[in-house]
């Protein structure tokens, strides 16, 4: 940064000067502090890999465009291709679990057997949304709208933001409200239920020094309708019988999270992000989540990150590793069981502007390349019903291409 | 689980009562460098949770939640 001048320069204040200078630069990209958010398109092709031989590519393209001082509009389109998308049962509520079929795609591809059906697309889903922000002085409004649909889910989604910036643009307060309309009919049930979330969120942030920016989030969750995942069955034995059931949830859940995030500028090259969240539902989980984040400037033009991700969570009151009989809320479902998970993350950001020899795409300083790499493991402390496996182990991708305008 | 987010509070208020001194728009430069901006690339933030939703029962409820079971 240029030495501050310490007198005034043909009477004009040094501080409109500077902050002339420096508006762009820093008051269109400054951590929380962003306004409108800038002209770009974004294209990425991530992937995710488990040992339960779960495969997911997910391209997306967005397209975010100023369309006049004080207001920008975005649209995305992403569609995630899933292998193995559920385990699926091709009978009604109750049936044999010898006949249970692992896959039953909505081409009506099955593997029977137990055993996981050869790698394709068993499942797409699509996702359409288009959303505008508005400058209103300090303060920012912002509405998307999202539909997604696949062949046994679609959801609407509404989502409002207003943010407010105050304190010399050191401070900002953000409340948004989510509303989503979910429908569900799976393939092996011939109901259609809704599914209804609303999200109420609120988050402050402070620059609280040079080097130090301050991050609080919380948000409040309320979902009812159908909250079961209808492919993850039951078994229950019953007279030496092994019998599969629908699971039963409860119809409401509220959710709620607080989280607080640090970023801290450790020197010229690097910076460090430290942050933890807790959780807790009506469904009696409760959850703390660590991460730290290190990232550090190899060269001028390439940054590489490097993370860490621990979550430690309790299982839902309703959660059995064994049913002996029905009960009125049963699940198998995993992900509602007590564990912990890790994961590393690595990150690989490359910006042009330098015109490179050996690397000629780097030349447009308006392009950045992204690559994440991420591998995670997953531990519950009961078995999945399904395959018997208390671990589970991912790897996902991304891979994506910036460029401003 | 109160004191968990007492905790919390309390260490964002004497983060906060800290940053009552304000930090002038020229004394920013180094907060506007790219890799000290939080969350600097929402979409993969998003493809981010795509993934963990589907993992985690405590992952999601972020509001952005839309589309349908996934990944079992």
């Amino acid at each position: 940064m240029p030495p501050v001048p310490k007198a005034e320069v043909a009477g004009v204040d040094k501080k409109i000067i500077l902050f002339i200078l420096f508006f762009f630069n820093i008051y269109n990209t400054l951590g929380f502090a962003q306004l409108l958010p800038a002209n770009e398109t974004q294209v990425n092709f991530s992937g995710y890999f488990d040992s339960f031989n779960v495969s997911v590519i997910y391209p997306s393209i967005a397209i975010t465009k100023q369309v006049s001082e004080s207001t920008s509009i975005n649209v995305r389109y992403l569609v995630d291709m899933i292998t193995a998308a559920s385990i699926r049962s091709s009978s009604p509520s109750s049936t044999s679990l010898k006949k249970v079929d692992v896959v039953t795609s909505a081409s009506g591809r099955t593997t029977s057997g137990g055993g996981y059906s050869q790698p394709a697309f068993d499942e797409v889903r699509h996702e359409f949304n288009i959303g505008a922000a508005h400058l209103f002085g300090s303060g920012i409004l912002s509405a998307d709208v999202i539909y997604s649909t696949e062949s046994d889910y679609t959801s609407s989604t509404l989502i409002g933001n207003f943010t407010q910036f105050f304190a010399e643009n050191n401070a900002s307060l953000q409340l948004g409200i989510v509303r989503s309309w979910d429908k569900v009919f799976p393939k092996t049930k011939n109901w259609k239920k809704d599914k209804n979330v609303t999200t109420l969120n609120a988050n402050f942030s402070q620059i609280i020094s040079k080097r130090l920016i301050l991050q609080l989030l919380s948000t409040y969750t309320d979902n009812n309708g159908l909250l079961s995942d209808n492919y993850q069955l039951v078994p229950i034995s019953i007279n030496g019988t092994d019998s599969l059931f629908d699971p039963i949830h409860p119809n409401l859940r509220i959710r709620r999270a607080a989280a607080l995030a640090l970023k801290y500028r450790l020197s010229d090259k690097s910076s460090l992000q430290l942050g933890y969240r807790f959780y807790w539902d009506s469904w009696d989980i409760n959850a703390s989540t660590y991460s730290a984040n290190y990232e550090r400037y190899l060269s001028k033009h390439v940054i590489m990150g490097a993370g860490w991700r621990s979550n430690f969570q309790t299982q839902a009151f309703f959660f059995k590793p064994v049913y002996l009989v029905p009960e009125q809320f049963m699940t198998t479902d995993i992900k509602l069981d007590a564990g912990y998970s890790n994961e590393l993350q690595l990150k690989l950001i490359l910006t042009g502007g330098d015109r490179q020899e050996y690397l000629p795409f780097l030349e447009d300083d308006r392009v950045e390349y992204i690559i994440n790499l991420n591998f995670y493991s997953r531990h519950t402390d009961s078995p999945y019903w399904f395959n018997h496996k208390n671990n589970l182990f991912a790897t996902d991708f991304n891979i994506g291409i910036r460029y401003r305008y | 689980m109160i004191t968990k987010i007492r905790i919390l509070l309390l260490l964002a208020a004497s983060l906060l009562l800290y940053g009552c001194a304000t930090v002038k728009p020229w004394e920013k430069e180094s907060l506007s460098d790219p890799i000290m901006i939080i969350d600097e690339n929402p979409i993969n933030i998003g493809i981010k949770e795509h993934f963990l939703d589907y993992r985690e029962g405590v992952e999601g409820a972020t509001g952005a939640e839309s589309g349908g079971c996934g990944c079992g």
